[in-house]
């Protein structure tokens, strides 16, 4: 997973300890670390620019008024993950199936797959990556936000599965049903020629 | 012929088995005994290969787009992000803007 912030562990919680003393410059800090990470998750789960700027801000202001209410047994960023995909969902969950299909922001995965590394220019990786793009957003909601957490953001399942707030079982069995509806759209787009049986 | 038999009741056994495991033996989830079985199976069962080759590469792809050094680079929103929340929060903290 990568990331231009800088990883957790290396001072979040001490700038969260002093956050919840009324230190506003440690939660700030603790801003410009995670939201450029926490806007991207939220664009590859189907917001677009505008909408997962406005969640990235709400999920910090519901953060920074509830931080007496985290108890630190998760990491700061999976519980900011935790608000934040709370939100997404309940605005996806609103869509109707045609404004799903066609997002407001025609951009909203396409732009993100973008980021893919490899060579920009090739077609055959655009193509890919505009398949890609359309099957993501195929998905019911319930079964991108496990793929895209688990596999595009690359957190682990307990953590994936702490910010959905299901067990690992369930969420596994999620994680499996959305990777397998993608393989399933993804068919020849990924595989190349066909293996001879 | 009762060899025949069981061999081929136990590939069946697999091959209904095998693909509800494929996600967990990717993630390195499985019990030796459970790799084992999707490995004789997949070996044996050009179906479930394939099934499994699928679902390998679809697993990278995704990974791909959330990888590399520059995958949050572009967002570059925290800035505006942080403007929104002091907005909202009611201009609490220092405006010196120096974070590391």
């Amino acid at each position: 997973m990568a990331s231009s912030t800088e990883r957790p562990g290396t001072g979040d919680e001490t700038l969260v300890a002093r956050a919840r003393d009324g230190d506003m410059n440690a939660f700030e800090e603790l801003v410009m670390r995670h939201a450029d990470r926490l806007y991207m998750a939220l664009r590859r789960f189907g917001l677009d620019e505008g909408e997962a700027q406005e969640v990235a801000q709400e999920t910090f202001l519901r953060a920074w008024r509830s931080l007496e209410g985290f108890a630190g047994r998760s990491q700061f960023y999976t519980w900011l993950y935790r608000i934040g995909f709370n939100e997404a969902q309940r605005r996806l969950g609103r869509r109707r199936p045609a404004e799903l299909a066609v997002a407001a922001d025609e951009r909203t995965i396409e732009a993100v797959a973008d980021l893919a590394p490899g060579p920009a220019d090739s077609a055959a990786q655009a193509e890919l990556r505009a398949t890609l793009a359309g099957a993501l957003r195929e998905l019911p909601v319930s079964l991108r936000a496990a793929v895209v957490l688990r596999d595009v953001e690359g957190l682990s399942t307990s953590e994936a599965a702490s910010i959905l707030e299901l067990g690992e079982a369930a969420f596994k069995s999620r994680l499996h049903r959305g990777r397998m509806a993608l393989r399933d759209m993804l068919d020849g787009a990924l595989l190349g020629p066909r293996e001879l049986g | 012929m009762f060899g025949g038999l069981i061999e081929r009741v136990r590939f069946l056994l697999d091959h209904r088995w095998s693909p509800g495991q494929m996600s967990a033996y990717l993630d390195g989830e499985l019990s030796e005994s459970g790799r084992g079985r999707i490995e004789r199976h997949v070996h044996d069962c050009h179906r479930c290969r394939e099934l499994l080759r699928g679902l390998r590469a679809t697993i990278a792809a995704l990974r791909g787009i959330g990888t590399g050094e520059d995958a949050n680079e572009e967002a570059d929103v925290a800035p505006r992000v942080l403007a929104g929340f002091r907005e909202r929060v009611g201009g609490g903290g220092d405006d010196d803007g120096e974070f590391d």
